[in-house]
């Protein structure tokens, strides 16, 4: 067993082994060295969980103290580590202080208890009196090392605690640095003596440097060259374990131990030994909460997911008062995570998810039956997504070699088969091929999840029928991020009228690059006419490249001439998208430059009208005339009307727009012809004049 | 790099060069002391007290000699009788004049050696009321000025009238006034101080007159300017850096200028930057600060949790309902908080809530018949727990 413990070890030792919290020991440090103790003194105190270096941080300072001989000169730690559980009254403290300072030399003329036994407290300030009085002989000041303080200010009566402070205010005699595992209501209680007395540091779990950093120093100290293979190789994991014992240092040797000896283990067994080796950590945790705190923690973890405070007061049947209070208390305890829901409630979860995990495993509910759903969590819990890939790539291998027997396939093919970390495919493979291995027995068998196109089939057939729930419920049985079931949510929310959660969904699917996602997001948002949505959205279609998704998008905005200034950013780009060399790509360039303003390009129209004339590309021809002419371009389509190569071939291919184009010109020229129109074109002449005139009031509105 | 923390103190008095002192305090106190008038110091915690009275007591101007001490463990007559006398006794000992003075009143008492803690004065025969008449009898004939400075002291009166009875307390209220009206102590200034309102203590012993001539000395927030002064003196040799702009931002964060709030910034701003290698605190830095000072009180829960325990329902809302009102506003105006009486109807009278509730329990400061919160941290979680359209009608 690998283990570390900071007491028993010399100060050389200590100070050599000293390699995380580095800057909570030189805050205080540089504190006691730059302060004379004749001014204020700052009295510090360390809080941190079970293990997160307190004792080893005192007994560095005590380290210090001790072998710096500027320090020594003027001061002395002492340093009550082991001794503490017997303070009961103040004395006791200074006892024990007392007794200390005589091993080490100082001269202390203790007080007889006798003369006291009627007066306590006269016996404590006898006592004060006496180790002052040593230390001036020595003409040295006291630093006093508290680990546990907060157990030790509830053990001393409140009114020794006045007297405690009392000292503490009128004499200069000596500093505190306490260790605490909480903050307790001495400091935050407003009639305490000690309300707000002390400095608070607070030792926050270690961060991924100061992980590996100790991990390799261990490796090197312990001679246990597998540590720093471990650090070297298992980056995730690494992270796993910083997670699950919250960055402190004890706790984390004993995870990484077990990672170590048994590095390629994944079952439910290896499970239940992490979790009974997370046990001590956790029922501290849970221990440290009040009945109602415990009982509410507990009835959420049992939902996983984030829930509201009205479905978590059915289901604990606690008052929804009392309730918010706790989750309040519990949010502020960092054990509770608030998470935004729809509407202005927020939902509750568990912050830390493997405590989650913890304790539906081992405080109750329905164990059996979940089984492969904790190993799910588990295991993208404790494993990066690239070791969870690993595993699942092992597991199929083992299993279409038919090395997997059938009572562990089927448990876990199903804790594969939730993890998003696979694909819909590979689930789907997974599957089929344990359906066929386990087919004789009906009982494996009926523990396999449909495969995902079978709940698609379902999906399908319910939203034909308006069954619209059943349909959400089957969906989101399938634990992949699933494109189309993104999709597919957003389709059953828009036909609810839901567009708002439509809209949640669509973008999702939008992002997984369905591309039918994009186009009704698009016409949703554009719908709603958000200027910023609008073109947020424009911006994300530009960098998702999805096929004609931007040119799509552009073409609804100037089917509803609306966000012309969104549209003219993007204009070139969707076309380019859309392929230079596509026959319709220059008309409708021209026409959408033509809407946002942009006029140059009409120099190229001619060349383009050849084209299209030789081609006799009849329907795009019509689109960029008839657009040319909504876009007050009359002037332009006349003169390709009469230009002398193209003018008579454009005239066999769109005769009625000919005749149209005269109408808008006021010449000579166009009124003969006019005049010249055959009479059966005139409805057809006449219905697409309208048609242009009405679009151009829609156009331009201000001009009519 | 060396990292320089800056010299800020944090719950203990802050003293010589972490004391930011405020000249107008200490020359108001230094006026009434040489008028003869017995004083009255009473904030709630956290003010800075003890600074102040600290500072007086190692800066005393020519004619005065000063000690401060803080009382609070006495909590019956005799022990605060002995402590007076042997405030006094250490006080006026050290002074060559008082010393040649009392030579023969200290032989007669077999008194030898005086300590700080005056605890070798501990002959059980003596009557240390008697002593102490006598005592101030000697002392009284000389013409510099003897000021005590009793810390907590309204702590000492409750004690002895839980562990003594309601008269014990009477009688040492009525003693100390009888002093400070006696000829003989005309040149001893009681200096009475501290965080549990006197008044409320005393109201509850009814009998306002015992204090009513202590004159009162106020120790209010800094000033914008002050505050810039103190940030400046606490980090003018540091590491960190705070530009003109963040200094602003930090004091229109923090509001409630009290020194304590302050200091608690600079300390937790300099362990931010120095964790993360920086020294220059960005405005970033000052709301990850105050977010922080916030996130880690997780016992603010409590402070609402105790009203909820200790008061009767109506007077439980009524009390919620100020404090959401006080945290969404800089001033909540006594007028209101009256009006407001009319509407949620607690069972208590309004005013007793408000004095012996929430200000007593330092739940806010009243100032010119305006409420608001005392501590800033505080204000934002009550903010952020009773969101304004709680308050809406």
């Amino acid at each position: 067993m690998i283990y570390f413990q900071a007491s028993g070890l010399s100060d050389a030792d200590i100070i050599k082994q000293f390699i995380v919290r580095k800057k909570e020991f030189e805050k205080v440090i540089s504190v006691i060295k730059r302060d004379d103790m004749e001014g204020s003194i700052q009295h510090f105190i360390y809080i941190g969980q079970r293990g997160s270096g307190k004792s080893t941080l005192l007994r560095r300072i005590q380290a210090e103290i001790n072998t710096d001989n500027q320090l020594n000169k003027r001061l002395i730690a002492v340093n009550l580590s082991e001794e503490q559980a017997g303070i009961y009254r103040l004395y006791d403290l200074w006892e024990r202080v007392c007794n200390e300072l005589s091993t080490q030399k100082f001269d202390i003329e203790e007080p007889d208890w006798d003369n006291y036994s009627d007066n306590p407290m006269d016996y404590t300030n006898a006592l004060y009196f006496s180790m002052q009085k040593a230390l001036e002989k020595k003409g040295k000041k006291l630093v006093l090392l508290l680990d546990n303080i907060d157990r030790i200010l509830e053990n001393i009566k409140k009114e020794e605690n006045r007297l405690f402070r009392e000292l503490m205010q009128n004499h200069k005699d000596f500093r505190i640095i306490g260790g605490s595992t909480r903050l307790s209501e001495h400091h935050w209680k407003y009639d305490e003596p000690f309300y707000e007395f002390f400095n608070i540091i607070r030792l926050l779990p270690l961060n991924q440097d100061e992980v590996k950093e100790l991990l390799i120093f261990w490796s090197e100290f312990l001679e246990e060259p597998s540590l720093k293979q471990f650090v070297g190789h298992s980056e995730g994991k690494l992270n796993a374990v910083r997670i699950l014992s919250d960055g402190m240092p004890r706790t984390m040797l004993h995870f990484v131990e077990l990672l170590i000896k048994q590095p390629n283990e994944y079952g439910y067994e290896y499970l239940k030994m992490i979790v009974d080796r997370a046990t001590p950590i956790y029922q501290e945790r849970l221990g440290n909460l009040s009945p109602l705190q415990q009982k509410v923690v507990l009835e959420i973890s049992f939902f996983w997911e984030a829930v509201k405070v009205k479905a978590l007061s059915k289901t604990a049947k606690v008052e929804s008062k009392t309730l918010s209070a706790v989750l309040g208390q519990l949010t502020d305890m960092q054990i509770l995570e608030k998470v935004k829901g729809e509407g202005k409630n927020y939902a509750y979860r568990i912050k830390e998810r493997f405590f989650n995990l913890w304790l539906i495993m081992t405080q109750g509910g329905p164990k059996q039956k979940n089984q492969a759903k904790y190993l799910t969590i588990f295991l993208e819990t404790w494993y990066a997504p690239e070791e969870l890939r690993n595993l699942y790539e092992i597991y199929s291998r083992d299993l279409r070699d038919k090395k997997v027997s059938p009572d562990r396939a089927a448990l876990m093919t199903p804790a594969f088969a939730h993890s998003k970390h696979i694909s819909a495919a590979e689930r789907d493979d997974l599957i089929e091929q344990t359906k066929t291995m386990v087919k004789s027995d009906l009982n494996y068998y009926n523990q396999l999840p449909p495969k995902t196109s079978e709940i698609y089939d379902r999906v399908e057939e319910l939203i034909e029928n308006g069954k619209y729930e059943k349909a959400i419920n089957h969906l989101h049985s399938i634990d992949q991020n699933e494109h189309y079931k993104s999709f597919l949510l957003g389709y059953i929310n828009h036909c609810k009228g839901d567009i708002e959660s439509a809209v949640k969904y669509y973008e999702k699917a939008a992002e997984e690059g369905v591309g039918d996602a994009i186009i009704i997001l698009g016409l949703l948002y554009i719908k709603k006419g958000n200027l910023d949505q609008v073109e947020g959205f424009f911006k994300r279609v530009s960098k998702t490249g999805y096929p004609n998704g931007l040119l799509t998008l552009i073409l609804m905005l100037y089917k509803q001439n609306k966000h012309k200034e969104i549209a003219a950013l993007y204009v070139n780009k969707a076309v380019n998208e859309f392929g230079k060399m596509h026959p319709r790509s220059k008309p409708v360039h021209m026409i959408l430059s033509l809407w946002i303003g942009e006029t140059g390009i009409m120099s190229e129209a001619k060349v383009v009208m050849h084209q299209l004339g030789l081609d006799e590309s009849t329907r795009t021809l019509e689109l960029l005339i008839k657009g040319s002419l909504v876009h007050h371009q009359k002037n332009i389509v006349w003169n390709w009307f009469q230009d002398e190569k193209l003018g008579e071939p454009l005239k066999e291919i769109v005769r009625p727009l000919y005749y149209t184009a005269a109408h808008f010109i006021n010449s000579k020229e166009a009124k003969q012809v006019r005049l010249s129109q055959p009479p059966e074109l005139e409805e057809t002449v006449q219905s697409i004049i309208e048609n242009i005139r009405e679009r151009q009031r829609f156009y331009y509105p201000e001009e009519s | 790099m060396n990292w320089k923390h800056p010299k800020t103190i944090i719950g203990a008095p802050a003293e010589g060069d972490v004391f930011y002192r405020r000249e107008y305090i200490n020359a108001q106190f230094w006026r009434k002391a040489a008028r003869g008038e017995h004083l009255l110091i009473s904030a709630p915690r956290r003010v800075g007290k003890t600074s102040v009275m600290k500072d007086l007591e190692q800066n005393c101007i020519d004619g005065f000699i000063a000690v401060y001490s803080d009382i609070e463990s006495c909590k019956n007559q005799a022990e605060f009788y002995r402590r007076l006398y042997n405030l006094l006794l250490g006080l006026v000992q050290k002074s060559k004049r008082y010393k040649t003075i009392l030579a023969d009143f200290l032989k007669s008492r077999d008194i030898g050696e005086i300590n700080t803690t005056g605890i070798k004065i501990e002959r059980k025969d003596l009557d240390f009321k008697n002593e102490l008449f006598e005592l101030i009898k000697i002392c009284g004939k000389e013409d510099t000025k003897i000021i005590l400075m009793l810390d907590e002291f309204p702590d000492v009166v409750s004690a002895i009238e839980k562990k003594e009875g309601k008269e014990a307390a009477i009688n040492v209220l009525h003693t100390l006034r009888n002093l400070r009206h006696d000829k003989s102590f005309s040149n001893i200034i009681l200096v009475l101080a501290g965080s549990i309102g006197i008044d409320h203590v005393i109201s509850s012993l009814d009998r306002p007159k015992l204090i009513n001539d202590l004159v009162p000395i106020t120790i209010s927030e800094l000033d914008i300017v002050e505050a810039e002064e103190l940030i400046h003196q606490l980090i003018d040799d540091a590491t960190m850096k705070i530009s003109t702009s963040e200094r602003a931002y930090m004091i229109e964060k923090i509001s409630h200028l009290l020194p304590y709030y302050i200091q608690v910034f600079i300390d937790k701003s300099d362990y931010l930057l120095h964790k993360e290698n920086r020294i220059e605190l960005t405005r970033e830095d000052i709301d990850r600060v105050f977010n922080l000072i916030i996130e880690q009180n997780s016992y603010f829960e409590d402070w609402e949790q105790r009203l909820k325990r200790y008061l009767p329902k109506k007077d439980f809302e009524y009390c919620i309902g100020i404090l959401t009102r006080c945290a969404h506003t800089n001033q909540y105006p006594l007028q209101k908080a009256f009006d407001f009486s009319h509407k949620a109807i607690p069972k208590t009278p309004y005013k007793s809530l408000l004095d012996s509730v929430l200000v007593k329990d330092g739940y806010l400061i009243e100032k010119n018949n305006n409420f608001r919160f005392l501590s800033p941290f505080l204000k934002a979680w009550w903010q952020k727990r009773h969101p304004e359209f709680e308050i809406m009608n």
